[in-house]
């Protein structure tokens, strides 16, 4: 499981249960559904989850040159191990990945984008940040990608186990089987870890 | 959310038992019940049950490109590649001449059928994210439950006498001479025998997807490709992704010049993982399958000339590639030959296969007439 502790207990999380991240969270979720490799670029807003990456032996990164490329190792890579994945960073990297995401779901292959975004304290309606279109709006690209995924997920500690815990259970479940899927997430905030495998269907190779 | 039904949810019982009914009404009378395997079968992982229902029922089984190898090509019920009029014939009469035609995880799309082509048969079961029958649509039942269903259904019938003797696929390829001047004919001719079971074959959209589609798969032999959204530039961080999926299988990537030109930079990713594929450049000046559908001397069809012996030196240089290029028929067995050694000694090599501009594989020629006569 690769989970951590808490430096310091969240509030609204089970005490006894040991916590990870939301980074951590999810990779546990993809390797019990069968994923052994992670295709991506690096980008600053993704960078927390590359070392969430680095930190599981069971999970290998497969840097790529392009975003693109990226989607489309991972869609072929789905093809035969039931799931692919690849980590994008918000803005430039997600958008140059969005027509390999839309082939994937055209030819119904199950692959999981990941795309890391601002911090959410970093967020000022006044600051326009790099990467995004002037204005605040931090939902421009989501919504883009919500024509061409099965579903999306905006990952945050709140939402993982330890906030709102069934919520975040339903997420989670979810991003293993079937179809692909695009998920925003940031990777150092702390939640608690999943207390049992993810109900999963998952197709033969 | 997602608009696409979820799967692993169980069906309502009512309507997998009405499905079931409806299943026996169909089959009971019918003489001449068939499969068509699309690419949902291999996603939802039932290829399995396809071959549990063929055997059960003893029927013809032809597979559409998207499916290509998720049935065993050497069984007797093969019934070869179905591709609308550009079939062969004995797909064709398996498909079209059915009483019932078992439709399972098929996309009817224009690149895998020709033109707007579809196959006739008023019942017809589609199975896929839910089931059908003729008009009445089962919601919930998956290919899973609707196999299981079709398998305790059916019951066994003769093998069909108008199939008798009719070959899966149709060789086109004659005998080549040792300095006949490579074509697309003499390429798949080559690349046949280079197959060996197991082998995934990764192929670009364009001439390398329709060429591999006619090829005959050794058992456990798959074709990899993306025909119906069918980006150019796939195939090349696609045979990444596939290696890495499945270590101890072999791997050939066949992709055009164009779209090889789309993510040639994925090359050093790829050869940067010490992985050792069989890669086959087609040399042909561009956007050959363009050229098939429009105007084929117009110079947009035209690309950059890459020297692609020195591609995988400049973005891999210490992958030790080896490099090798042909432009005749026995050049390129000879090639191949080496590639077979140098892949089982832990080597990739690259073949740059040099191939005139309009040369098409003869499926490819049927469908883009057939895209090109839809206004495409």
């Amino acid at each position: 499981m690769n989970a951590v502790m808490a430096q310091s207990p969240l509030t609204n999380s089970t005490p006894s249960r040991p916590m990870t991240t939301v980074a951590g969270y999810l990779l546990t979720r993809l390797a019990e559904a069968g994923l052994a490799s992670v295709f991506g670029v690096p980008g600053d807003y993704n960078l927390p989850i590359l070392d969430a990456i680095a930190g599981r032996p069971e999970l290998a990164w497969i840097g790529m040159a392009t975003e693109q490329g990226a989607g489309y190792a991972a869609d072929s890579y789905a093809r035969l191990r039931g799931i692919g994945a690849l980590v994008t960073t918000f803005g430039v990297g997600e958008l140059s990945a969005i027509n390999a995401i839309a082939g994937a779901y055209a030819e119904s292959v199950p692959v999981v984008h990941i795309v890391g975004t601002p911090a959410l304290t970093a967020r000022d309606d006044d600051v326009t940040l790099h990467h995004n279109l002037p204005g605040g709006d931090y939902g421009h690209f989501a919504r883009m990608a919500a024509e061409v995924t099965a579903a999306q997920a905006d990952l945050r500690p709140d939402t993982a186990p330890g906030g709102d815990r069934p919520r975040a259970e339903h997420r989670a479940a979810h991003l293993t089987p079937g179809l692909p899927h695009h998920s925003r997430q940031r990777g150092h905030r702390v939640c608690a870890s999943p207390d049992g495998p993810a109900a999963a269907d998952r197709p033969g190779p | 959310m997602g608009r696409l039904p979820q799967i692993g949810q169980d069906p309502d019982p009512a309507v997998l038992a009405a499905f079931a009914a409806h299943v026996r009404r169909v089959l009971g009378p019918a003489d001449r019940v068939s499969v068509l395997v699309g690419h949902l079968a291999a996603r939802r992982g039932v290829t399995d049950q396809v071959r549990d229902l063929a055997v059960a029922g003893n029927l013809p089984v032809a597979v559409v490109s998207a499916a290509k190898g998720d049935f065993p090509e050497s069984d007797p019920r093969f019934a070869g590649l179905y591709a609308g009029p550009s079939s062969v014939k004995r797909a064709r009469l398996a498909v079209e001449d059915a009483d019932v035609l078992i439709m399972v995880g098929v996309t009817l799309a224009d690149t895998v059928l020709g033109g707007a082509h579809r196959p006739p048969g008023t019942r017809r079961i589609d199975l896929g994210l839910q089931a059908r029958i003729g008009d009445v649509t089962y919601p919930g039942v998956d290919l899973r439950e609707a196999l299981t269903a079709l398998t305790e259904a059916v019951r066994p019938v003769p093998p069909r006498a108008d199939l008798a003797g009719l070959p899966a696929w149709e060789t086109s390829a004659a005998s080549d001479g040792r300095d006949r001047k490579l074509t697309q004919a003499s390429l798949w001719a080559r690349v046949q025998d280079f197959l060996r079971p197991g082998d995934l074959l990764i192929a670009d959209q364009g001439t390398a997807f329709y060429g591999a589609a006619e090829l005959t798969l050794p058992d456990g032999a798959h074709l990899v490709g993306q025909p119906m959204w069918a980006s150019i530039g796939w195939t090349l961080p696609g045979a990444l992704g596939v290696s890495l999926a499945a270590p101890d299988r072999r791997v050939i990537l066949v992709a055009g010049d164009g779209a090889m030109q789309q993510t040639a930079a994925e090359l050093g990713s790829l050869l940067g993982q010490g992985l050792t594929p069989v890669v086959i450049v087609i040399n042909n000046g561009g956007y050959t399958i363009e050229r098939t559908i429009h105007r084929p001397d117009a110079g947009y069809h035209e690309i950059p000339a890459w020297d692609w012996t020195q591609w995988p030196a400049a973005v891999a240089p210490e992958s030790s590639t080896v490099t090798l290029r042909a432009s005749s028929s026995h050049g390129l067995a000879l090639a191949l030959n080496a590639a077979s050694h140098h892949a089982d000694t832990g080597r990739p090599v690259l073949i740059e296969a040099v191939l005139g501009a309009s040369d098409v594989p003869p499926l490819l020629q049927d469908l883009t007439q057939a895209l090109a006569a839809s206004g495409q």
